[in-house]
Order: C-alpha cells, then structure tokens, then sequence
C-alpha cells in the first residue's frame, strides 16, 4: 500500500492553525487596523463623490466602491498571511537553514503546508465572521444585491489561486535573506507592490487606459482584483474564466519557480557543520 | 543636561556606523518607507483623479500636505524606530539590564542607540513632494508665515514620538505591547489627507475631526498650518468655534499640544518602568 505523500506535512498544517488559534487575540488586533484604513476610506471617498454630486465615477457608486475596499480588505485577511516570507526570510538570515534541511521533509512544503494551516485559521476564525456581518450589512442595510452562489464559489477557487501566488512570491522574496538583513525593508516595499500592483487600494478601472490592459494579467491581480471583481459579479461569466484562469496559470507557475528557488537555495547552503 | 549634549551625537554617530556596515540593508531600508508611501500617493492621486480637489484642496495642495507630513514624520522615524523593538518583546530578552547599569536616562539610551535609515527615505520623498507641487501653489512665503510653519514641523515629531512612547510603555505591563503601538500609530494615515474632508457635517465627522486635533493629533502636524498658509483669512474650525489662520497661533497649539501629549507620556513610561523586574539572565 502506498503512503499518503501529503501525510507528514499534515503535522505542519496543524501546527500553524493551533498556532493561529493560541494568538487569536493578539491576531484580531492586527486585523482590526485593516479596518482603520478602511474608516479613512469611508470618508475619503465621500469627499471625492461629493464633489462629483454623488455620480458613479469608472464604473463605481459611492456604496460600491465602499463594498470593493471592504471585500478587498477582507480577501486580504485570508489571501496574503502566509508564513513563508517571515519563516524562510528569518531561517536564511540566521542561519537556521541548515537544521531544517536535515528533516526528511521538502523545505518548500514545509512553508506551504504551514501557510495552508494558518489560512484556514485565518478563513474560519475572521475572514468567515467579518464577511457575514460584511454582508448582512451591505445587504439589508444598504441594500445592495447578496453575491449569487456561483460568484461565491468562483471566488473562493480565485482566493486559492491567490494564496498559492502570494506564498510563492513571498518564498521567493525571503531567498533575498541571503544578500541583506533588512527584511523589514523587503517587507514593506512587497506589501506596497501587493497592495498596490492587485488593485487592493484602488480598482483598476481607475488606472490609466494604457495600464488597465496588463495589470490585469499581472500575478498580482490574483490577490485582490480577480477575487474580488467575480465576488461582486463586476465580471460576466466569459471573463470571470478568463481571469480565473490567469491567475491558476500564475499560482502554478510560481509554485514551480519557488521549488526551483527551493533547489537552488539548498545549494547555495553551507554549513560550518556546527 | 550638558551631558546628553554631548553624548547624543557620539550614540547616534556610532548609530549610524553599526548601520552603514551592511550598505545593501541601508539601501533596502531607504527603498522601503519611500515604496510604501509612494503607493499610498500614487492611489490617492488615481482616486482624485477624477474630480481634481476635495473641497478648497486641490491635487497639488494635497501633494505639498503630504509631502510636508513627510518630514516631522520622517525625523521622528529617524531618531526613535527602537521603540518599535521594545514593544515587542525585547525588554523581556534582557535589553533593559544593560541599559538600567549605565548611570544615563533609559528612555535617552533606548533612543539613542539606533539609526533607522529609513525615515531618511520619507524626508527624501516629502522634500521632493513639496518641490514638485509648491511652485504652482503661489505660497505666501513671508517670514512671519514660513517661521512658524518651521519651528512646529520641528516640534511635531514629538507628537509621534509621544504616541509611540505611550503605546509602548504598556510593555512593562504585558510583556508585548506591539499590536497595540501599531494600532493607535497607524491611525496617523487619517492625517495624510485634508482633514476637513472628516468634518462633513455630520457629528461624527466632527468628532473625528477634533480627535485628529487634540487626542491622537497627527491632523495638527501637517493640516492646520498649512490650511492657514494657503488660505489666508479663512477661519479654520476648530472644537465647537473656529480659529483665524494665523501662523503664529497655530505654532502655539501644536507646541502646546506636543508638549503636554510628550510630558504625559514620559511621565507613564517612568511610572510604567517601574514595574520591570529583571529576569535574571
């Protein structure tokens, strides 16, 4: 009988939700102040539509735009918390590289399990309650349309593509732990390109024209645009598997290009044997 | 108190030497603040695209705000960043030992210590800002408009700093007080537009509005001198009347505002370390 290849990482699935779990309130703080940004946007927006006379501007109502940022800041909350930039990044710069390599297990999958366990923390304990009440807000408060079954499904398998994308691209970003300490510095200019680069701080219907027709083949579209826009139904079906598909495309080839990172690295490795 | 004179710049030179030892990391840094803040800009100025202003502030009156919310913002970053690593969790590594031995304020020591290059990045940045929107503002630029302006981005730091200082005293309590720091400091993005657009008419907006002025004041850093620099003779509201836009006046606010804000909470971080007990190691 053949063993389960995915059964020794289950171990390490665990141990990022449990540890998830423990930190649960410390952790609800963090996201909380995703939401501070969101209050300076309720109000910035207000002003910008005011001086518009309250019409849509690139395809968005006030409320809509509103709704976006909200669902964009909460996509973000399960989307783009992976553990492999912090892990790794710190691993490489202290040199505890080496003892993880000596564990009978793949390096990169170690990361990514963890990064799967702490996801589905991040789904079950706040992304899941925040977008109920998200909802049931925008819904009979607001009364917007709720988001058809479909788009819900589309979104959650566009969500999976983002955190594929965001882990891979935070794997390949931590291998700069070798040539510089400052991995606050690294981190600070990745989160500007995510949030910026994936339409998580603005639509992309509010870019440039010329701009517009990549970015939403960019990688980053996956972390917020992609999810987000099918959510909302902002797309019609053709286009919703468009982009769906573009950004299944980027996650697999990221996730190749962080296990070759991965080979690479562990060449690159030398032990003092110490 | 002669003596801080004199040791300050042998503690930041020696600072920045530890830093400059690794030049990637100092670039890294640099690079880092200033990407984070230029999207933050460049979204700003996508979403005002549209509509060119946001009521009398028009785009490049919004770039010359932000750019000059960049500098206090910057210098404090640049002098006092360790904070950020006593919150969390180093005072429970033994840090606090060696400092508490040497006979010199702790809170000078924990400052003093470390460089972070990158606020150097934000001055840069807000010093190109107000370069690129200035000249077609046609600013009055009259001594007694530009002093004042002057000696309050000067005085503004301590604003952040208190706010950091603050946060982070509740470490002695708790071990980590990290989440919070960030928590109550990043609501200094509420200060990098216009505040008037939260004084909408509506209470809370108001509410807002005077909470950036007085309690966590990082709209009286940029806004409010600048509100009265650009639009002279226009009565700036201010709690439940409103203020002249006088220079001067306005210098005095933020000097007394830092000052009592920085007096409270250096007074709860020497009550607060108090409570730390060595760990023995």
């Amino acid at each position: 009988m053949r063993k389960n290849p995915f059964r020794k990482y289950r171990g390490f699935f665990k141990g990022e939700f449990l540890n998830l779990l423990a930190f649960r309130f410390e952790i609800l703080i963090w996201a909380l102040q995703g939401f501070l940004n969101i209050g300076v946007m309720v109000f910035l927006w207000l002003a910008i539509y005011k001086e518009n006379g309250g019409a849509s501007i690139n395809g968005f109502t006030y409320l809509q735009m509103i709704t976006y940022l909200v669902m964009s800041a909460l996509t973000s909350q399960w989307v783009t918390n992976g553990v492999s930039f912090h892990e790794v990044g710190r691993d490489i710069s202290q040199g505890n590289i080496a003892v993880s390599l000596t564990k009978p297990v793949s390096y990169r999958g170690k990361s990514f399990f963890s990064t799967l366990g702490g996801m589905v923390g991040n789904f079950i304990l706040f992304f899941l309650p925040a977008f109920l009440v998200a909802e049931a807000i925008f819904t009979f408060g607001l009364g917007l349309p709720f988001p058809q079954w479909s788009n819900l499904l589309l979104y959650l398998v566009a969500g999976l593509a983002g955190v594929v994308i965001s882990d891979s691209f935070d794997f390949l970003l931590a291998q700069l732990g070798f040539v510089t300490n400052s991995l606050f510095g690294i981190m600070l200019i990745k989160n500007a390109i995510f949030s910026f680069l994936s339409g998580g701080l603005i639509p992309f219907t509010f870019f440039p024209a010329w701009a517009q027709s990549f970015l939403s083949y960019l990688p980053f579209s996956g972390l917020a645009s992609t999810p987000v826009n099918i959510l909302l139904g902002r797309y019609d079906l053709v286009s919703s598997f468009i982009y769906l598909g573009v950004a299944v495309g980027w996650a697999i080839a990221l996730y190749l290009a962080s296990v070759f990172a991965n080979r690479q690295m562990i060449k690159h490795v030398e032990s003092a044997g110490g | 108190m002669k003596k801080y004179f004199k040791l300050y710049p042998r503690y930041l030179a020696m600072a920045v030497k530890s830093k400059l030892i690794y030049r990637a990391d100092w670039f890294v840094g640099l690079i880092g603040l200033i990407a984070s803040n230029a999207a933050t800009f460049t979204a700003l100025y996508l979403a005002t695209l549209p509509v060119q202003k946001l009521g009398n502030w028009g785009f490049m009156n919004i770039m010359f705000l932000y750019g000059f919310l960049l500098i206090p913002m910057g210098i404090d970053h640049t002098l006092t960043d360790k904070l950020w690593n006593y919150g969390g969790g180093l005072i429970n590594e033994g840090e606090l030992d060696r400092i508490l031995m040497k006979p010199l304020n702790p809170l000078f020591q924990m400052c003093a210590e470390f460089f972070q290059e990158g606020g150097l990045g934000e001055i840069i940045l807000g010093t190109i800002f107000m370069a690129v929107s200035g000249p077609s503002l046609n600013l009055d630029m009259s001594f007694n408009v530009v002093f004042p302006i002057v000696v309050g981005a000067l005085v503004s730091p301590l604003i952040y700093f208190a706010i950091k200082l603050f946060t982070m005293s509740f470490a002695f309590y708790q071990k980590r007080s990290i989440s919070l720091m960030s928590g109550i400091y990043n609501m200094k993005e509420f200060g990098k537009y216009p505040i008037s657009i939260y004084n909408n008419g509506s209470g809370f907006g108001a509410l807002v509005y005077n909470l950036l002025l007085f309690i966590l004041p990082f709209g009286l850093v940029g806004y409010l001198p600048l509100a009265a620099q650009m639009f002279p003779g226009e009565d700036i509201p201010f709690l439940w009347f409103s203020i002249p836009a006088n220079s001067y006046l306005i210098m005095g606010i933020i000097a007394a505002v830092a000052l009592v804000q920085f007096a409270f909470a250096y007074l709860f971080f020497t009550i607060s370390i108090r409570h730390y007990s060595s760990s023995g190691s």
